[in-house]
């Protein structure tokens, strides 16, 4: 059933607009809209992770591992991991990028050690934001912070052929 | 904290006039005066061209090349009036020789899909530059893939500049008959020796197509005098709206191409059994056309020839020595391509340190409302070569002014603290 044409939201922050902008369902986009979500980005947590990782390196004989790229800026992530009866002994990544991205990486695999598999495919975007502390990113951004959840998924997903997507 | 001391002042052009014509330059970036350093991705439009294309829609809009009625024919004035306008500009012989496309990267998909198709044959050779955006490398290996075909790339100096003999011993060996090259690089800045090159690749009957994408908005250039095969270029770098290029060639080339795309427009007759073609140019030109994208083009072109292509390619150079001499004074901060001003446009791609240019845009624009590039630029083969993953890039037009310089480099300090 359709109800109204349904509008994407007007991308525009003027800010010395006589007329207010009217965004989706009629919410007014208002100057700096975008601006709140990103302030906080480079902040003590994401830059602590960047500098100072705990995860990072290579696991010498890992039961499962992937890398992927963000074809884009040119990221690359690789997750080694260490499984057990079904739960991850070791994790480490390892790869280049941007600080998003390696504190995303750092973090995610803080939070999944110690855990069983399973964990790993529940993990959403939102859980992501949670580990990095904000409460979204920028489109172009979010791809940066996905990328290890992406690869971390696709190393667990070789761990048990019966979850594979498709 | 801004070196305000040793700032010069425009001296070329009038930067405070100019900045009042684009209305976008007012608004703020994360509370802070916008300085939009991007326009080799695309550029910031004037008023002008703005008013140019409400008062087409306000006035005159109807499909060209069909109607009789009063709007029809003025919108048709209008589109060919914008290409006689585009002719004037690039010094081309005639109108005919002016093909409308989406923007240069179709301009050059429309050269490899018709004249390459016809033209590259197995075990011939396609030369392109080290430099190349992916719009001017993916269609030739494609082509050539297709053709049984090869490309080549031309070895760059040290410098960044384009290594000539390199191109000498390629002509010599291969059989080329495509140099495909851009006139000024989107990453390194670099303006290539293009009377050089055309000499040697007509020497060794080659033909060249000119990506004309980041000299055409900058720099006055003459078709004719080039003496190039091909020159493409697109519109929205150069003040128009995005969705309008352009592709020239001499008629008698056009005339020998077959057409790209087929339907409505660039028929001359249609029946049941076989289809003729429309003359040039609207032989290129199937279906209804960017008339809207052409007009605003020609208004572009009237404010950028007001204000002198030889003054916004002298502001522009006085704009990147200030920038190098600046940016030298940054520990960490290293730039590609060549260090003389005079050897390039204004585009200026750089390093700071190990920070991910990135995360130093990223902070750059929440910081200081700075707008720059991060990335490969759309030149992977380039940051291959160069060993680097992505880079940061600083692009200036005729709005730009020093200060712009000054609040880039506070920036990029802001970037080190933050990061380091
Ligand atoms: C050198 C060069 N060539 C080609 C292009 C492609 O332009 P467009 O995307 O408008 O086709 C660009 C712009 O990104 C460019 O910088």
């Amino acid at each position: 059933m359709l109800h109204g044409v349904r509008r994407a939201p007007v991308p525009v922050y003027l800010l010395e607009t006589s007329h207010p902008v009217r965004g989706g369902r009629g919410r007014e986009l208002r100057p700096g809209r975008l601006e709140s979500a990103v302030d906080d980005l480079y902040r003590e947590l994401i830059l602590d992770a960047y500098k100072n990782p705990r995860n990072r390196g290579r696991l010498e004989e890992p039961d499962a591992s992937y890398e992927d790229e963000n074809p884009l800026c040119g990221d690359v992530i690789r997750m080694d991991l260490e499984i057990r009866n079904g739960v991850i002994e070791a994790a480490k990544f390892s790869g280049h990028g941007c600080a998003i991205s390696q504190a995303s990486a750092d973090l995610i695999l803080e939070r999944v050690k110690g855990q069983p598999v399973e964990v790993v495919l529940s993990l959403s975007r939102e859980d992501v934001f949670e580990e990095l502390g904000v409460e979204s990113l920028t489109v172009s951004r979010v791809k940066c912070a996905m990328l290890p959840l992406k690869v971390l998924k696709a190393a667990a997903y070789g761990m048990q052929p019966s979850l594979k997507p498709g | 904290m801004t070196a305000s001391l040793g700032r010069p002042v425009a001296a070329h052009l009038d930067t405070t006039t100019v900045r009042e014509d684009f209305p976008i330059l007012r608004r703020l970036a994360h509370g802070h005066r916008l300085v939009y350093l991007d326009s080799a991705a695309t550029s910031q439009k004037p008023r002008q061209v703005l008013d140019a294309l409400r008062s087409y829609y306000e006035n005159s809009n109807a499909n060209v090349h069909r109607g009789v009625y009063l709007l029809a024919e003025e919108a048709t004035e209008l589109y060919e009036a914008a290409r006689v306008r585009v002719a004037r500009f690039i010094g081309a012989s005639s109108a005919e020789e002016v093909i409308f496309t989406r923007n240069a990267t179709e301009a050059i998909n429309l050269v490899a899909y018709t004249w390459g198709q016809e033209t590259i044959g197995s075990g011939d050779t396609i030369a392109v530059s080290a430099l190349e955006h992916h719009s001017n490398f993916v269609p030739w290996q494609v082509l050539a893939a297709n053709r049984s075909a090869q490309v080549d790339v031309v070895d760059l100096t040290s410098e960044g500049t384009l290594d000539l003999d390199c191109l000498d011993r390629m002509l010599m060996e291969k059989r080329v008959r495509l140099v495909a090259i851009a006139g000024i690089s989107n990453v390194m800045g670099t303006i290539n020796p293009l009377s050089d090159i055309v000499d040697l690749a007509h020497g060794h009957g080659a033909m060249v197509l000119v990506d004309a994408a980041q000299m055409a908005p900058h720099m006055t250039m003459d078709v004719r005098r080039l003496d190039a095969d091909f020159v493409a270029f697109t519109g929205h770098k150069m003040l128009a709206p995005m969705g309008i290029g352009v592709l020239w060639a001499r008629e008698q080339l056009l005339q020998s191409m077959p057409p790209f795309l087929f339907g409505g427009e660039m028929i001359r007759r249609v029946t049941e059994r076989e289809t003729t073609w429309n003359d040039l140019p609207w032989k290129f030109e199937a279906g209804t056309p960017n008339v809207e994208g052409a007009i605003g083009l020609a208004s572009a072109i009237d404010y950028l020839e007001q204000i002198g292509m030889k003054q916004i390619r002298a502001h522009e150079k006085a704009l990147v020595a200030y920038a190098l001499h600046r940016l030298a004074d940054i520990p960490g901060a290293s730039i590609l391509g060549p260090r003389d001003p005079a050897l390039r446009g204004g585009v200026i791609a750089f390093t700071v340190g190990d920070i991910h240019p990135h995360d130093l845009a990223s902070i750059l624009d929440r910081r200081h409302g700075v707008c720059i590039r991060a990335g490969h630029h759309c030149a992977q083969p380039l940051h291959e070569r160069l060993g680097l993953s992505a880079s940061a890039r600083a692009s200036f037009y005729l709005y730009n002014d020093f200060e712009d310089v000054d609040v880039l480099c506070d920036a990029i300090q802001t970037a080190k603290a933050v990061m380091g």
